[in-house]
This record gives structure tokens, C-alpha cells and sequence, in this order.
């Protein structure tokens, strides 16, 4: 008999030494040869098939390159005649075998030779998941100037040719850099900004003439242009964003660097390009070139945040110009944000103006203005010829420059609005006195009692136009009435006849 | 509940209350004891016995070999379908099975099956966790580490029959000498009685052989190097306990 723990003492003990022995034993016994995990994985070199060559060696640097292309590209890896080679790769939709040679330059050879291989990895897609926050919190649009003009955005401005599409130009920008709201009925003005105006046709001596008019007949003095204006040609210096090299058209990097530099360091607002036209060499009506050439203009406006007018052609023709008149592609009024069309003033909306001639008037139209509401009214321009002064000698007149104004259509109230009270009441105190006609081709037509009061001649066809408003806008206001009244033969005829109206 | 409790000074309520759980899908005692009592096979178990080296008088129980057949009772009605094993003695095949009733507390609980094929031991309520428990009291007693081995002993000292619960052995705290032949089984049982604690190792006396105890300790100490090796070599891999 044996105590329990006289057993256990013994037996630790013997454990600890045994323990100890089988240790030793285990470290002694060496490591049985096993074939090590890397050498598993990496395929044996096969043996050269002619013993006077020797096995080629595979580098493991390069396994590593070949094998982020493979992911990229496909293919199988293996051993092949220059060393491992990535057999049946497809880079760029060109087949071939990549592999890298002893400066360790990639290449894929193809059957129409070897090209090096942009070993760059892919920058994967990347779907930004959509927040809906408070509006407080969105940032306002850049507005730089009517509406059209945005910070960060191209803008195109389409005009049929001698409408006034540059003088209209040195106009807004003399309205940007003044700040002064040179065409009434302006808004959005809030600041003065910096004008970058690039006339890739004219010489700089005739932009300068455009400027000093337009100056001149705004009286805009230096002070108020300050150093906020610059004015380049394109005669001067190049302005070319897109060239044509041979049969491919490469984008002008420096040119855009340099613009770039530029606009930065001017810290410009806003730069307009007249015309779109000489600002490329692409073919006008290639879609995708012009698309191209409107993405460099857009990239510029993003990286130098600032705003991009482009003034470009409109087709020939007669029609009403739209957004979709653009000359050549259509690429460049999709790739805008807003699009301007300018159409000259018909003989029809002439005379329904009031006008003597239609010329020298025209209209700016929202043809693609995405999200802008539609304003119902067109704004008007006027074409008005400035004297320079600059001439020399007694005989000599100088020049004479179109700048443009803005100009309003007439509307009823403002065919009445310069007559004075005293002359209304004539007329009504004319009209009371006997009976005259509503309808102008009576004898007895109101319109002639007003012209002669007014000293108008009815006979003209713009005075009696302009007679008719007149009488249309008193009606409206209460001044005049109709009346039906007998005439000499008894029949019931309308008559105008004074009227009282009431602040009611 | 004292009925069910075959030792429950050192049995907690909990255990107590799932031996009352288990009791109501158990065969009813009195059934266990009247087929007991219908087998016959008393000749049959005395020649066994005797052939065996054990003196059948000397066992104050007595012994029958009977042919034990088992199967299963799916129609127990019973709340829960559980359904338990039903055995059945009869003299027809051959006699395979030594049984005998077990008592503890001074009572009969259950009626023990020793397998004479291969000496398997079972009960047939599942009932017994001792055979010889009234015997676990005084100043000592034998452990034995098997039922045969009891028998063999005249039913003198205590089994531990159990098959799946180790805290029943706690009883085993009751007296003051425990003389057991195998070292691995008391090592055992002062681990799951005592709680390893070093002081009650005093309280076991092992008449084991001495090959035996030092082949016990040399296959701990191969059982902790294999793991020490396991490990190094794969750290965390495997969920080794070292011995």
C-alpha cells in the first residue's frame, strides 16, 4: 500500500524528467527533408530541351509585375523563350505576349511588333451614394453675370454674322468690369469682375477702337475699368486648344497650362472667346472633336474657376435662330450650361414696334438655358454708331464704331407715357365735342383729332402706328371709351368718346 | 425526494431535481423488481460465477443469468414523448447476462446487468450511480474500477457506475481511506471528489503495481511533450490541454 500522494510526488518528478528526455530527443532528431511552401508553389524551370543551352532563370521581381498585368489584362504565365513571358494578354484590344526585357522595360510583343506596356493600375469605378440634406446646406449657383454666365461653366452665345455678336460682347464685359448695369434690364449684377475678352480675328488695334466706343458712349472713364479688363488677339498671340498633327488632332497641354497660369494669376472671372470658331483646327462638323475641344474650354473653366463664353456662328439662313443653330457639330451647345441665341430684328417686328427701320435692333434668347425658368420677354439690343474723334485734320471725320445699348420694346403705357396731361385732356375735350370714329379707315377716325392736337402726321405708316397704341393704351386706362352712336345714315357705328376713370 | 436520492448529502438541488425529472420516464421500480423476480437462471448464474472465482454465497444478493433482450418503447405514455428502453429476461436464447439488484440506502433502486461477452455493466432504470454505496461510510473502503471486480470481491467496497456523471463521486468525501489498485482511476477521482486538492491525496492508500504507476506517469509526460511539440510548431492550432 502506497499513499496516494507519495505516488504523485514520484510521478510528477518522473514526468518533469521524462518530459525533459523526450525533448532532447525531439531536438535531436533531425528535420525529415520536406519540400518548403514556396517551392511548392513556384513551378519547377523546365529543362532546356538542348543540353548546350542552359535552363532559364526566372526572375522573381518580375513575376510580380507580369502578374498585376495578368490581373488586368488576362493571360497565363510561363516560361517562354526571353524568360517568364504572360502569354495571351490583351492590352488595349492588342493580343500578345508582355514581358520584360534586361533593362526591365515591359513590352507586348503583337504581330505588328513590340509596344511598351502602361503597367499604371486601372483606377476602379466608383458609385458615390446619394445624401439628401437640408437645402440650407447645398451650396448657391456662381452667377457671375445676366444669368448666363457661371462660375465653374462653359457658356455659349450663337449669332448670325454682322449682328453685333462682338460689340456686344465688349458691351457685357464693360458692363462686368464696371459693374455698372450698362443695359437696363440687367440683374445678377452683384460685384465688378475681372474680364479676360480674347478676339481671335481682330487686330488689337480695332478691339481697342470697340473698347474706347463703347466707353465712350457709356462715359466710362479709366478709373471705373480700373485694371480689371484685359483684352487680347488672336493675330498676337495663339489661342489654339486643339491642333491637328498630321491625321490626329493632340490637345495644346502648354497652351493650357499657360492659360491656366493665367487666369490664376489675374485672378480672372470670366474669359470670352470670339469667336469658338478660331479657337480649334478640328473640323467643325465632327461631333466628337468638337466635343473634345468644348471638354478642354470646360476643364479650363473648372481648374481655373472661372466662367467660359465661347461666341460661336449660327448656321445661314433666314429662320429664327435657336440653340440647335449652331454651325457644325452639336456638341458644343450639350456640352454648355447655357446657351444665348441672337436674332436681328425683322421688318414685321419692326413696324410692330414702332420703328423706321429694323436695323441695328436685335434680341438675346435663352435658346438652351438649363435650370433657368423661361423669362417670357426677349431682351433687346440696340446697335448705335459712336464717333471715335480720332481723326485727323479738319476733314477728316474719324472713325465710327457700333456699340451696342439695350433697348426696350415699346410697350402700350410707353406709347402714351411722354404725352403730357394738358394734351389728353385736349384730346378728350376734342373728342367730346363731336362724333368720332373707333375704326381707323373712317373719315372720321379719333386717330386724326389726336394727330392733330399731338402735331402728327397720320399719313405716316410708323405715326399711325404709333396713334394706334396710343388709343389702345388710353382705352385700357379708362381715358377712352367706345360708344355706340348713330351715324348721318342712322346706323349704329362704335364711337370713341372721353372717359373719367376712377382710382377704383 | 429522499426516495430517489441515493446520496444526497453531496448532491445539490439541482442534481436532485433532474433525478426527479428523469425518475417519471424511468421503468416504475416495482416492474424492474417483479421481472427481476419472475426471471429465473439461478443455476445457470452460480456455475458462472463459480467458473468465474466468485463464491455466489458469499454475495448477499442474488444472482440470475437470464437472456436479456432490449428494445425501445415509442408508445410511452408519457407527457413528453421520449420514450426508454424496456429490457426483457427470459430463458429462451442463450443466457448473456448476470443480473442482480443494486441496493443503496437500504433499498433496492435498481437491478444491475453484467454482460458476461465482454463485461459491459448497465442497469436497467439507469437508476444506480454506486453499486456498494452503503459502503461508502466509516473509516474506509475498496474503489473498485469495475463491477466484475467487485463481484470478485464478494460485493465488498463500492463501484462507480455512472456512466456520464462525475459528481456523484464527491460521497467518496464521507470517508477517511480509500484503497483503490489503479492509480490513473483514483487520480481521478481525487480530482473530481476533491477538487485536486493536494491534502485529500493523503486520504487514498494504491496497491497498485508499480509498472503500472510509472507506465502511467511516462504516458503523461509523452502527452505533454506531443502537445509542448504541437504547439510550437503550430501555434493556436490545436486546443491543447497540457498534461
Amino acid at each position: 500500500m502506497t499513499s496516494l500522494a507519495a505516488i504523485w510526488r514520484d510521478g510528477n518528478e518522473l514526468v518533469e524528467r521524462e518530459a525533459a528526455r523526450l525533448l532532447q530527443e525531439c531536438a535531436a532528431v533531425p528535420e525529415p527533408d520536406r519540400p518548403s511552401k514556396a517551392a511548392a508553389t513556384t513551378p519547377a524551370v523546365p529543362l532546356s530541351a538542348n543540353d548546350n543551352k542552359p535552363a532559364i532563370a526566372e526572375k522573381p521581381e518580375h513575376r510580380a509585375r507580369l502578374e498585376a498585368i495578368q490581373r488586368e489584362h488576362g493571360g497565363t504565365l510561363r516560361i517562354g523563350a526571353t524568360g517568364l513571358t504572360l502569354f495571351g494578354a490583351t492590352i488595349d484590344g492588342k493580343a500578345g505576349q508582355a514581358y520584360i526585357d534586361e533593362r526591365g522595360a515591359c513590352w507586348l510583343l503583337t504581330s505588328r511588333g513590340s509596344l511598351p506596356v502602361d503597367e499604371t493600375p486601372r483606377r476602379g469605378l466608383k458609385a458615390t451614394p446619394f445624401q439628401l440634406r437640408d437645402t440650407s446646406l447645398i451650396p448657391q449657383r456662381e452667377w457671375l453675370f445676366a444669368k448666363h454666365y457661371q462660375r465653374r461653366y462653359l457658356t455659349v452665345t450663337v449669332a448670325p454674322g454682322g449682328v453685333g455678336k462682338t460689340a456686344h460682347g465688349i458691351t457685357e464685359s464693360l458692363c462686368m468690369v464696371t459693374g455698372r448695369p450698362l443695359f437696363e434690364p440687367q440683374t445678377g449684377l452683384g460685384q465688378k469682375l475681372k474680364v479676360w475678352y480674347l478676339n481671335l480675328e481682330d487686330p488689337a488695334d480695332e478691339i481697342e477702337r470697340g473698347f474706347a466706343a463703347a466707353a465712350k458712349h457709356f462715359s466710362i472713364t479709366a478709373d471705373q475699368i480700373d485694371d480689371r479688363l484685359f483684352t487680347d488677339s488672336g493675330r498676337d498671340q495663339e489661342f489654339v486648344i486643339v491642333r491637328q498633327e498630321a491625321r490626329d488632332f493632340k490637345v495644346c497641354e502648354p497652351m493650357i497650362d499657360d492659360m491656366l497660369a493665367v487666369i490664376r494669376e489675374n485672378a480672372i472671372d470670366v474669359v470670352i472667346v470670339d469667336p469658338f470658331v478660331s479657337s480649334h483646327e478640328v473640323p467643325e462638323n465632327d461631333n466628337t472633336l468638337v466635343q473634345r475641344v468644348a471638354k478642354q474650354w470646360r476643364r479650363i473653366a473648372d481648374e481655373a474657376n472661372c466662367a467660359i463664353e465661347l461666341i460661336h456662328h449660327a448656321t445661314k439662313g433666314n429662320g429664327e435662330i435657336t440653340a440647335d443653330s449652331t454651325r457644325g457639330g452639336g456638341a458644343l451647345k450639350d456640352a454648355a450650361r447655357s446657351v444665348r441665341v441672337i436674332n436681328a430684328m425683322t421688318k414685321e417686328e419692326a413696324e410692330k414696334a414702332g420703328l423706321p427701320d429694323e436695323r441695328g435692333y436685335f434680341r438675346i434668347d435663352f435658346g438652351k438655358a438649363n435650370k433657368v425658368p423661361k423669362s417670357g420677354s426677349s431682351q433687346w439690343r440696340h446697335f448705335v454708331s459712336v464717333p471715335l474723334g480720332n481723326g485727323k485734320g479738319l476733314m477728316k471725320r474719324g472713325d465710327e464704331v457700333g456699340v451696342v445699348e439695350g433697348w426696350r420694346w415699346p410697350s402700350e403705357n410707353s406709347a402714351v407715357a411722354d404725352v403730357p396731361p394738358e394734351a389728353l385732356e385736349a384730346i378728350k375735350a376734342r373728342l367730346g365735342a363731336g362724333d368720332y370714329r373707333e375704326n381707323e379707315q373712317s373719315a372720321q377716325w379719333a386717330g386724326y383729332r389726336i394727330a392733330e392736337v399731338l402735331g402728327m402726321d397720320p399719313t405716316d405708316a410708323v405715326e399711325k402706328r404709333r396713334i394706334k397704341l396710343m388709343i389702345k393704351a388710353w382705352k385700357a386706362e379708362g381715358h377712352l371709351r367706345v360708344e355706340m352712336r348713330s351715324d348721318h345714315k342712322g346706323t349704329e357705328r362704335p364711337h370713341l368718346v372721353p372717359g373719367f376713370p376712377t382710382t377704383e | 425526494m429522499s426516495d430517489f436520492s441515493v446520496s444526497q448529502l453531496w448532491e445539490d438541488d439541482y442534481f436532485l431535481h433532474w433525478e426527479a425529472v428523469e425518475e417519471r420516464y424511468r421503468e416504475p421500480l416495482e416492474e424492474t423488481k417483479s421481472k427481476y423476480e419472475a426471471a429465473d437462471g439461478i443455476n445457470e448464474a452460480t456455475a458462472w460465477l463459480r467458473d468465474n472465482d466468485i463464491e455466489p454465497d458469499a454475495l448477499p444478493f442474488q444472482c440470475k443469468l437470464v437472456h436479456a433482450t432490449c428494445s425501445y418503447d415509442y408508445e410511452m405514455p408519457v407527457k413528453d414523448p421520449c420514450g426508454r428502453y424496456i429490457y426483457t429476461f427470459d430463458g429462451e436464447g442463450e443466457r448473456d447476462a448476470l443480473i442482480f439488484p443494486i441496493v443503496d440506502n437500504g433499498q433496492i433502486l435498481d437491478v444491475g446487468m453484467l454482460f458476461i461477452d465482454g463485461l459491459e455493466f448497465a442497469t436497467i432504470r439507469q437508476k444506480a450511480i454506486w453499486l456498494g454505496g452503503d459502503k461508502i461510510s466509516g473509516d474506509s473502503v475498496r474503489l473498485h474500477t469495475s463491477a466484475l471486480e467487485w463481484l470478485e470481491a464478494g460485493a465488498t467496497g463500492c463501484v462507480y457506475v455512472d456512466p456520464q456523471r462525475r459528481t456523484p463521486l464527491k460521497r467518496l468525501q464521507t470517508v477517511d481511506k480509500i484503497h483503490c489498485n489503479n492509480v490513473a482511476w483514483a487520480l481521478e477521482v481525487w480530482d473530481w471528489a476533491f477538487g485536486a486538492d493536494d491534502a485529500a491525496l493523503e486520504r487514498f492508500e494504491i496497491d497498485d503495481d508499480a509498472d503500472n504507476i510509472r507506465e502511467y506517469f511516462v504516458a503523461q509526460a509523452q502527452r505533454q511533450v506531443i502537445s509542448q511539440s504541437l504547439n510550437a510548431k503550430h501555434p493556436g492550432r490545436f486546443n491543447l490541454v497540457m498534461a
